[in-house]
């Protein structure tokens, strides 16, 4: 039998969010924040705005770089994007764009839990400037 | 029928919601998503906390049912951001198919003019609109082509009937879109607010003391309606709803109704 969505979505986040679970202890905690306020972010600017915000971040070589690099990997596995994530967000049509929101809002939810239970990074111990 | 207008942002809260990425989200209907004030948050605001004979009567008691019914209140217009003219009053076909639904079943007059279905990427306005830019009804970050004149009709009957001799304010601003884009900005239109709690010391943010809140914002009009004649209580122009009242928000004015 198939499984729902949700599990589906648990499935990944978990695996993804785990794979983070021995890295350095500064990248880990840095995207653990992410994991919290990241969906905030979509909310308030739009997909494209956060995922350019992260991509500008990810720029460089600083923990924090690699852990924004993260952040925009484990959305384009996510959202089944190959290739450069904000090129394909740019480029996709407006009901294409709408549902990827929407996808990344719903899958986020277990993201952040996994932040708390398997990283053990609560919400705004990472502040972001 | 009553429509109320948000002056301020609304929080009808839900308590902590574990299947939301907000912290403290907004009340929402289950089969649509569309955010709601629930009947029973009307009905408290209006009683106003009295438990005299009379209110017992009106709004019930233990003892006895109610003999005023209320409902829920249903988003009508929702206020989005919008390039030109500042913000569009968005609704689609399903809200306005409701709407009729509802006046059929309260005998009253049902909206006559035709409900047109826009396209995915289409917002049709009336003629003197103010949210055209460039043939775009350019909303947060979605761009929909416009198509002016296709919501003429409407917005003139709805500009009446909720606003009255307000009309003009909403009828340069409404759009009616696609049931899918009204869906997306109900959830992605919505205030976020940041709240934290500072350590006294410090006055730095306390470890796991940040959340973050949903409102529905300013602007947003509901429908919903009494069952029942004479109640003084409906009359209220004002009235204040939902959680943070202490931070401003929450406060309706009544508009139009029948």
């Amino acid at each position: 039998m198939s499984q729902t969505r949700s599990q589906k979505d648990m499935q990944q986040a978990l695996e993804l969010v785990s794979s983070l679970e021995r890295a350095d202890p500064e990248v880990k905690r840095i995207y653990g924040g992410l994991c919290h306020s990241f969906p905030v972010m979509v909310l308030q600017s739009g997909l494209c705005q956060a995922v350019a915000f992260s991509a500008d971040k990810a720029s460089g070589d600083g923990k924090r770089a690699q852990a924004h690099q993260h952040l925009l990997e484990h959305l384009g596995e996510m959202l089944g994007v190959r290739g450069k994530l904000l090129e394909a967000l740019q480029s996709a049509p407006t009901p294409l764009y709408m549902h990827h929101t929407r996808r990344v809002l719903e899958a986020w939810v277990y993201f952040k839990r996994f932040a708390v239970s398997v990283l053990e990074v609560q919400a705004g111990e990472d502040h972001e400037k | 029928m009553i429509f109320w207008q948000a002056l301020t942002p609304v929080h009808p809260g839900t308590g902590q919601d574990s299947s939301s990425v907000i912290d403290l989200p907004v009340a929402r209907e289950a089969a649509t998503g569309f955010p709601v004030i629930p009947a029973s948050s009307l009905k408290g605001v209006l009683r106003d906390g009295r438990d005299d004979e009379q209110s017992n009567r009106l709004f019930g008691s233990l003892e006895n049912a109610a003999e005023l019914t209320l409902t829920d209140a249903r988003l009508l217009l929702l206020p989005v951001r919008s390039y030109a003219g500042t913000f569009a009053f968005l609704t689609c076909p399903l809200v306005l198919e409701r709407l009729k639904r509802d006046q059929k079943a309260l005998g009253l007059p049902e909206l006559k003019a035709p409900i047109p279905n826009p396209g995915q990427t289409e917002a049709l306005v009336p003629k003197n609109t103010q949210i055209v830019h460039a043939n775009q009804v350019i909303l947060e970050d979605i761009d929909l082509s416009a198509t002016v004149g296709g919501a003429e009709a409407l917005a003139q009957e709805l500009g009446q009937l909720v606003f009255g001799a307000e009309s003009s304010y909403f009828v340069g601003r409404f759009a009616l879109v696609s049931n899918e884009v009204f869906d997306y900005f109900c959830e992605m239109g919505l205030e976020v607010i940041a709240r934290v709690r500072l350590e006294n010391e410090s006055k730095t943010v306390a470890n796991g003391a940040l959340w973050y809140e949903e409102a529905i914002p300013a602007e947003t009009v509901f429908s919903s309606f009494a069952i029942g004649n004479g109640f003084e209580e409906l009359n209220r122009p004002y009235i204040q709803i939902g959680g943070q009242a202490s931070v401003g928000r929450g406060l309706l004015r009544r508009l139009g109704g029948e």
